[in-house]
């Protein structure tokens, strides 16, 4: 089930510097870990987790069950690199990126896609209008005419024409009326002209009419008018049921429905499918029946019609796609659900994964251990699905991770399907709840050679990373022998949790990645000159390539020409060791930030519990422009050019939105009119209080 | 534009003598009726009521599987207020039969005797998709008939400290802004923080509020000349669905 999840940002970001990506509370906010309590379509886990939308979870059983295969789309929009690191994680993942493919049917013919030609109505999957059969009915009608025995030619393109004649919207308040064609004088054209009539009074809505119509054909002579007569009389009476059930606004009641229209629905569907088991509208009629169950609120046997027809997902026993049956479950089955009338394991493990979810709004009712246990019967035939729902209750839940052990197997020496998975995956999350920290080491090392479906390496090394920043094994991270070499997450380790030491350590390792070599000799001196670490700046400027990237550029470049007057970082650096109040020198560092952004996420720490946001062996001094400005103007010794420069920069960093750009400190509106005025008064010859001609 | 600026106006007029507190529906008439919400009485004094009808998805990059799927209620018959058919839309690459479907619900909603009004677009916008989004909504601005007005919704974003009368760009393509004060089924908990500069949009906008949420006005929204008023999020009562 997704959950409304929408966005302004746009609007306000279209303007931004490319380098602003951190930014990122109006979209999908990637996070380095796995253990997410309440739903997060936007980090997805390959594993049974309740944080995942509930079509992934039954996906990721689907995949076990040989119904589907899934992969992560990493095609990249055109000219956009993402920044490497929570953006380039592989997990978690937005579920968008989720590709699962039903292995049977190639894209081209997966009937749910809106620009396969097979598609030729304009309905929506699932919109739910008995119009939508009336294109292809067309066809049909057609085809039948033409093989009618008996039926004079000029006859049949009357018949054709009077039904291509019939174009109706079922939805529409008033209905064209329909006239018969004339001349029609045989026996079986007659009967053809029955059948347009009782179409026609089907797609109007006149079902009684319809069924009398449909009815006078159950025994035609031509066998296409008695199969479809019968099946169209089934269709009949279960569009009857709903009539009434719709109130204002369209929302259906199903306490409403006509239980009996349902019934004789179900019947007729029942005897149809008894008659014609082979017939040209069985696949439809078995699908139906699925809406049969919806209609009368029958969950138990909608879960099983479900499960059926996932099981016999073969090309030609279903006319819908095994991807379309998720979504269509989604909707029909979950939505809500009474989890009593379940009887399926893998939906009462997908419904109980939901109810387990933190917050959740899509929760029937908060589940207990006691609701779970009393279900245990019902997963007789699956009792390691019982005991996995157990476990994550200990582990999402009730937070007792021993328990939760001792639900699941130890690991198994085979490769892991998504359930096996699952399961040592909540082993690792136990044990780090429970800081069995060896243990858990050792079980990730013990599932990476058995990790090989998609997803799962990725999933392990950044458990594992996690782990060993949290352990203060940052260095096993970057061993050589080390598992975890997803360029990601080692980026992430470089800029929040690596001492300076590793980073150098890293630039120097000729077998480091360039991009991550790139990233810790920035992460090096960025912390350095804004931690007021000058010497060790200076010495690290020697590590620089001679060719530096662009973003490493503005360390070593010379002095700027244009504006602010500034010298290069290493003079600036040399000023700052000997007076660390230099207010130009001060500047300058805020014209770096200025005017090349910060890269990578050096002042924003992730969350504590994500990889990166504690455990720091070099934090970020939390660097902001406006803590130099600040100091600088409160330096009467401040060189006059340097201070005007501060106050212009410091009142404009409120420029143009009264919003701070420069940093989370606050500074009232009357502070910044003062230093307006400041920069005016005291310095009104400097070019910065001429093009000074606002404050916000 | 004038059209826009027309629709609803009961509803600011309505909505500017409101107190603090909790957003109670009855006190509203334009409302959000989104899937697996149940109707409410007060959809009957509704004027305006924005319905969800679909979503648009595909895998990223993959345009062969570009769903539209249905959503929502059933096309009502000859309901008295304003529609609205919001969409929630995942992918903006959408193929010619999506532009098809989402024409030939809007013409079915017509047809069912309602007074349909415009189309909303509920975009999932990643960073990564400003432009496109932009160009999108041109394009379907484009399509739609010019009887139909173009809305789309918006988060307040508290992280960007951009300028919103760069909004601008965006005038010309989308006749209303509806920006939203909730997340999930609350009011965002610092949501006044972030109204002053909502107040400085320069087209036309609306603020949607949930039920049961908080909202206390300042009094600098009312004064906007570009407010249009309120649009209320429903939801079913006591949390279930």
């Amino acid at each position: 089930m997704l959950l409304k999840c929408s966005v302004w940002g746009f609007v306000f970001l279209a303007f931004f510097s490319a380098k602003s990506y951190a930014s990122a509370d109006f979209s999908c906010a990637p996070r380095g870990t796995i253990l997410f309590r309440a739903y997060e379509n936007c980090n997805s886990v390959p594993f049974l987790s309740p944080s995942n939308d509930s079509r992934l979870n039954l996906e990721l059983m689907l995949i076990d069950a040989g119904k589907l295969t899934g992969t992560l789309n990493t095609m990249q929009i055109q000219g956009y690199q993402p920044p490497l690191d929570f953006l380039s994680l592989r997990v978690p993942f937005d579920f968008e990126d989720w590709q699962p493919r039903d292995p049977g049917s190639s894209a081209a013919t997966d009937t749910g896609s809106t620009n396969n030609p097979a598609n030729s109505n304009d309905y929506a999957q699932g919109e739910g209008s008995r119009c939508n059969s009336a294109g292809n009915g067309m066809g049909a009608f057609r085809d039948a005419v033409y093989d009618a025995a008996g039926l004079p030619k000029e006859e049949a393109s009357t018949l054709i024409d009077a039904r291509f004649a019939l174009k109706p919207n079922c939805d529409a308040a008033t209905h064209s009326d329909w006239k018969p064609p004339q001349g029609i004088q045989s026996a079986v054209g007659r009967e053809f002209v029955a059948y347009i009539a009782a179409a026609n009074e089907f797609y109007a809505g006149d079902f009684t009419a319809a069924i009398n119509d449909f009815g006078t054909l159950t025994n035609s002579a031509n066998p296409w008018l008695k199969e479809t007569s019968r099946y169209m009389i089934a269709r009949t009476l279960l569009n009857s049921a709903p009539r009434a059930a719709f109130g204002d606004w369209g929302a259906l009641d199903l306490a409403k429905v006509d239980k009996n229209n349902l019934r004789d629905a179900e019947a007729a569907f029942n005897s149809y499918l008894r008659d014609f088991p082979q017939g040209a509208y069985a696949v439809s009629a078995r699908g139906l029946l699925r809406r049969v169950y919806w209609l009368g609120g029958d969950q138990t046997r909608l879960a099983e019609a479900f499960d059926r027809a996932l099981s016999e997902s073969e090309k030609g026993a279903s006319n819908v796609t095994v991807l379309e049956l998720v979504q269509e479950a989604d909707a029909k089955l979950l939505d809500p659900v009474n989890v009593d009338k379940i009887q399926s394991p893998r939906f009462l493990a997908i419904i109980d994964l939901v109810n387990m979810r933190a917050e959740s709004p899509n929760a029937i009712a908060p589940l207990t251990l006691k609701n779970l246990e009393a279900q245990k019967d019902r997963f007789a035939k699956n009792p390691a699905l019982y005991q996995y729902l157990i476990a994550a209750f200990h582990v999402y839940i009730d937070n007792k991770p021993d328990e939760a052990l001792a639900q699941l197997p130890s690991l198994p020496n085979t490769s892991l399907n998504y359930f096996a998975f699952s399961q040592q995956t909540l082993r690792v999350l136990a044990m780090d709840a429970s800081k069995q920290f060896d243990a858990e080491r050792k079980l990730l090392l013990q599932m990476l050679p058995l990790a090989k479906m998609p997803l799962q390496a990725e999933q392990l090394q950044l458990a594992l990373a996690q782990l060993q920043v949290h352990t203060g094994h940052v260095e096993d991270v970057f061993a050589r022998e080390s598992p975890i070499q997803d360029k990601a997450i080692r980026t992430i380790v470089v800029e929040y949790s690596a001492s300076a030491e590793m980073l150098r350590q890293r630039i120097k390792d000729p077998k480091e990645n360039a991009a991550i070599v790139d990233a810790a000799l920035y992460t090096l001196l960025y912390k350095e000159l804004t931690g007021g670490k000058y010497q060790a700046f200076q010495a690290d400027l020697a590590l620089m390539p001679p060719h530096p990237s662009e973003i490493l550029a503005p360390f070593v470049a010379n002095g700027k020409g244009s504006g602010y007057q500034c010298p290069s970082l290493r003079e600036v650096a040399t000023t700052l060791q000997r007076d660390g109040s230099d207010a130009q020198s001060l500047n300058c560092i805020g014209e770096l930030v200025r005017v090349h952004g910060v890269n990578y996420g050096q002042d924003n720490v992730p969350p504590t519990t994500d990889l990166g946001g504690s455990d720091s062996m070099f934090p970020a001094k939390g660097y902001s422009r406006m803590d130099g400005y600040l100091k600088v103007i409160a330096s009467r010794q401040a060189a006059a050019d340097a201070r005007a420069y501060a106050l212009y920069r410091a009142v404009n960093c409120y420029a143009p939105s009264g919003y701070s750009d420069c940093g989370k400190l606050e500074i009232p509106k009357s502070t910044r009119k003062e230093w307006f005025e400041m920069l005016h008064k005291e310095y009104g010859n400097s070019i910065w209080a001429k093009s000074s001609k606002y404050y916000w | 534009m004038t059209r826009a600026i027309l629709i609803c106006l009961g509803v600011l007029f309505s909505a500017r003598g409101f107190a603090a507190g909790t957003v109670d529906a009855s006190k509203y008439d334009a409302f959000w009726l989104w899937s697996g919400v149940r109707p409410q009485p007060v959809l009957k004094q509704a004027r305006c009521v924005y319905v969800l009808q679909g979503q648009i998805e595909a895998r990223r990059g993959d345009e062969s599987q570009v769903r539209f799927i249905a959503q929502g209620v059933a096309v009502p018959q000859r309901q008295p207020a304003e529609v609205w058919l919001a969409y929630r839309v995942h992918t903006l690459h959408w193929t010619p039969r999506d532009y098809a479907i989402l024409l030939a619900q809007l013409r079915r909603w017509r047809e069912a005797g309602n007074k349909v009004v415009g189309v909303q677009i509920d975009f999932d916008a990643h960073t990564l998709h400003l432009q496109e989004y932009v160009e999108f909504l041109a394009q379907l601005r484009q399509r739609l008939p010019s009887d139909y007005r173009l809305g789309i919704t918006g988060l307040m974003d508290w992280s960007s400290r951009a300028d919103p009368s760069q909004v601008n760009q965006l005038r010309g393509i989308v006749d209303e802004v509806v920006v939203q004060t909730y997340q999930g089924r609350h009011t965002i908990e610092n949501y006044s923080a972030y109204l002053p500069r909502v107040s400085q949009l320069q087209m036309p906008f609306k603020i949607g509020l949930i039920q049961g949420g908080n909202w206390d006005a300042p009094s600098y929204i009312a004064e906007s000349p570009w407010f249009r008023g309120y649009v209320v999020f429903l939801q079913n009562p006591n949390g279930e669905k």
